[in-house]
C-alpha cells in the first residue's frame, strides 16, 4: 500500500525551487518549546514526496504545533525543518504557494461571500485552477453568493477544503479538518480529499482524532505524545505487525517479563492483555514458553485501539 | 496589494462609515440651524444680521475637522485590531500573503481614510472663506499664522492619537482599546506638560506649545514605527 511517488509533476513549476527532494517534509530534531515546557521535543520526520502521512495524537500532543512550525507561522526553538525544500522560517510566501491548508477552526472572513473568498484567494495563487475550483464548487453545492456567516460549519469547512485545493497545492496540509462536522459531511470532506490524492498524487499531512478516516486515508502513520513521535510507519505495516495478545493466566500465577516490544499492557485477575508491536507467531511461542499461561488468543486490532494502547502504554510509563 | 486593499476597506467599511456618519454631524447640524435662521426671518434677508452659507460651510467644516482628531483614534484602533476580533486574521496567516504586503495596505487605507477626510474638510473651509471675501469676522480666521499654528497643533494631535491607537491595535485585539489608548495619550501627554510646567514654575506658553507638537509628532511616529515593527514579528493568533 505504501509507496513512494515518483510520477513526474506536468504542471508549471516556475515558482518551485527544489521540490523534486525525495522528502516533502523533513524535520531534524524540531523543537518547540513555551518557556520551559516543549510543546515538540526533538522531533525527526520524514515524509516522502506523495504519501498520505496521518499525524494522530491525543490534545496537546503536539501536532498543531508541529504544523504551525512547518507552516512558518510559529518560529522553531531548535532543530531544522524542510518543506518542499524551503525552510519555513524563511520565504515563507513562495512555500505557501505550494501548499494547501485546511485549519481545524475556519476563520474565513464572515461577511465575505463565497465568490469573494474564491476571488480574494485566487488573486493570491499563481497556480491557481478555475476549473478544479469551479468543479469542487460544484460537488460541494456551494452557493457562490451565500456569505460565510450565512454557511453551515460543515459548508465553511468545504469552502476552506476549496480554497486549500483549487491551487493544485503540492503539499496539503489538514489539521483536524473534520472535527465537529457531521458523519455525512465529513464523508464529503473526504471525497474531496481523496479526489485530491487520486487525481494529482499529492503529498498530504493529515492530522485527525477521527481514526477511521485516517486509517482510510494514509499511507503512513505517525503517533506523537507529548512532543514526541513514538511511531512513524507505514499504516498496514503499523496495523499487521500490531497485535493484541490474551492470555488467560493459570490460576494462582502471576505473570513473568512482557515480550519484547509491548507496547501496553493489563492484568485483570488471570486474564492478561498485551499490545505489541512487532508481532511475529514466535511472539505467541515465547510467551507460552516464558509464561504460565493456560490459552493464548491473538486478536486483530484498528488503528484507533493501536492508537489508544501507544498512549495508555506510554502514560503507565511515565 | 489591490486584493488586500479592497479586502481592508471591506473589513473597515462599516467603521469608515461610522467615522464618515460622525464628521457629517457639524454639516447636518449647521444646515439645520442655517434653514431655521431663514425661516425665522420669513425670508427677510439681511446680509448684515444673517449668517451666509459660507459661513455656515465654514464653521461646519471646522468643527468636522476638530471631531476628525478623536476619529483618527477610531481608524487607528481599527486597523489591525478589527481583523482580530472576529479571528479573521488567522485565517490571511496561513495565505502566501507577506506581513509586510499586509500591513503596508493596512497602513495605507488608515492613513488614507483619515488624509481624505481632512483634505475633504479643509478644501470646504477653504473654499468658503475664498468665497466669503468680504467678511470681516472672518478676516482674523485667514491670517496665516493662526492657521499654520492650527495646522500644527492639530496634525500634532492627530499624529499622537493616530501612532499611538496604530501601536495598541498591533498589540491588542481590542479596536475600542486601542482607539481610547490613542485619545487617551493626548490627555496624558497634555496632562503631563501642564504638570511639569505647574511643578517647574510658570514658562512662555509658546515653549510648552513646542514640547507638546514636539512630544505628540515624535511620540505618534513612533508608536506607528513599533507598530508595524512588532506585527511584521508577532505571530498569528
Amino acid at each position: 500500500m505504501y509507496a513512494v511517488n515518483n510520477t513526474p509533476n506536468t504542471r508549471d513549476r516556475s515558482m518551485t525551487t527544489d521540490t523534486d527532494c525525495a522528502f516533502a517534509i523533513e524535520t531534524e530534531r524540531l523543537t518547540k518549546r513555551f518557556s520551559d515546557k516543549a510543546a515538540v521535543d526533538d522531533l525527526t520526520l520524514q515524509i516522502p514526496v506523495g504519501c498520505v502521512y496521518g499525524f494522530i495524537g491525543p490534545n496537546g500532543a503536539g501536532k498543531s504545533t508541529t504544523i504551525r512550525m512547518l507552516m512558518g507561522v510559529l518560529r522553531r526553538s531548535g532543530g531544522e525543518a524542510s518543506v518542499l525544500g524551503f525552510d519555513p522560517g524563511e520565504r515563507r510566501e513562495a512555500m505557501r504557494q505550494q501548499i494547501g491548508y485546511v485549519p481545524e477552526l475556519h476563520f474565513i472572513y464572515r461577511w465575505m461571500r463565497v465568490r469573494d473568498v474564491i476571488r480574494f484567494c485566487r488573486s493570491l495563487y499563481a497556480t491557481w485552477n478555475d476549473q478544479v475550483c469551479a468543479d469542487l464548487m460544484k460537488m460541494f453545492e456551494l452557493d457562490e453568493k451565500k456569505r460565510v456567516k450565512e454557511l453551515s460549519k460543515g459548508m465553511v469547512a468545504k469552502l476552506s477544503l476549496i480554497v486549500a485545493i483549487a491551487h493544485e497545492p503540492e503539499l496539503l496540509i489538514l489539521d483536524e479538518p473534520t472535527s465537529g462536522l457531521d458523519p455525512l459531511v465529513r464523508e464529503e470532506f473526504l471525497d474531496g480529499v481523496l479526489r485530491t490524492i487520486c487525481e494529482r498524487q499529492k503529498t498530504v499531512l493529515f492530522s485527525s482524532h477521527t481514526l477511521s478516516d485516517v486509517q482510510r486515508l494514509a499511507d503512513r502513520v505517525g503517533i506523537i505524545h507529548e512532543g514526541r513521535l513514538l511511531t512513524d510507519c507505514p499504516t498496514d505495516e503499523l496495523l499487521t505487525g500490531t497485535k493484541r495478545i490474551r492470555a488467560v493466566l493459570r490460576d494462582g500465577c502471576a505473570p513473568g517479563e512482557p515480550p519484547e516490544g509491548t507496547v501496553w499492557q493489563r492484568l485483570d485477575r488471570r486474564e492478561w492483555l498485551l499490545t505489541v508491536r512487532g508481532f511475529t507467531p514466535a511472539v505467541v511461542e515465547r510467551l507460552r514458553a516464558e509464561n504460565p499461561v493456560e490459552h493464548v488468543e491473538v486478536i486483530d486490532i484498528g488503528l484507533e485501539d493501536v492508537f489508544k494502547d501507544f498512549i495508555r502504554g506510554r502514560r503507565v510509563l511515565a | 496589494m489591490r486584493a488586500l486593499l479592497w479586502k481592508d476597506y471591506r473589513q473597515n467599511r462599516k467603521m469608515l462609515i461610522a467615522v464618515g456618519v460622525f464628521l457629517l454631524i457639524p454639516y447636518a447640524i449647521a444646515i439645520i440651524a442655517g434653514t431655521v435662521e431663514r425661516l425665522r426671518l420669513h425670508g427677510e434677508y439681511d446680509s448684515y444680521t444673517t449668517v451666509s452659507w459660507n459661513q455656515v460651510f465654514f464653521g461646519a467644516s471646522l468643527w468636522s475637522l476638530i471631531l476628525l482628531v478623536p476619529a483618527c483614534g477610531f481608524i487607528g484602533g481599527n486597523a489591525v485590531a478589527g481583523e482580530r476580533v472576529d479571528r479573521s486574521a488567522e485565517f490571511t496567516a496561513y495565505l502566501p500573503i507577506s506581513r509586510r504586503s499586509a500591513i503596508i495596505s493596512k497602513a495605507l487605507l488608515a492613513i488614507g481614510a483619515c488624509v481624505v477626510a481632512a483634505l475633504v474638510n479643509a478644501g470646504i473651509a477653504y473654499v468658503t472663506t475664498g468665497w466669503w471675501l468680504l467678511a470681516e469676522e472672518v478676516r482674523e480666521l485667514r491670517d496665516v499664522r493662526m492657521i499654520g499654528e492650527a495646522v500644527w497643533f492639530g496634525g500634532a494631535t492627530v499624529v499622537l492619537i493616530f501612532g499611538i491607537s496604530w501601536l495598541v491595535s498591533t498589540l491588542t485585539n481590542s479596536p475600542p482599546i486601542s482607539a481610547a489608548s490613542g485619545i487617551g495619550s493626548v490627555v496624558l501627554v497634555a496632562g503631563t506638560l501642564a504638570l511639569v510646567d505647574y511643578i517647574g514654575g510658570a514658562r512662555e506658553p509658546i515653549t510648552l506649545e513646542g514640547w507638546y507638537a514636539g512630544l505628540c509628532f515624535v511620540l505618534g511616529i513612533l508608536g506607528f514605527a513599533f507598530g508595524i515593527v512588532y506585527y511584521l514579528r508577532r505571530v498569528e493568533p
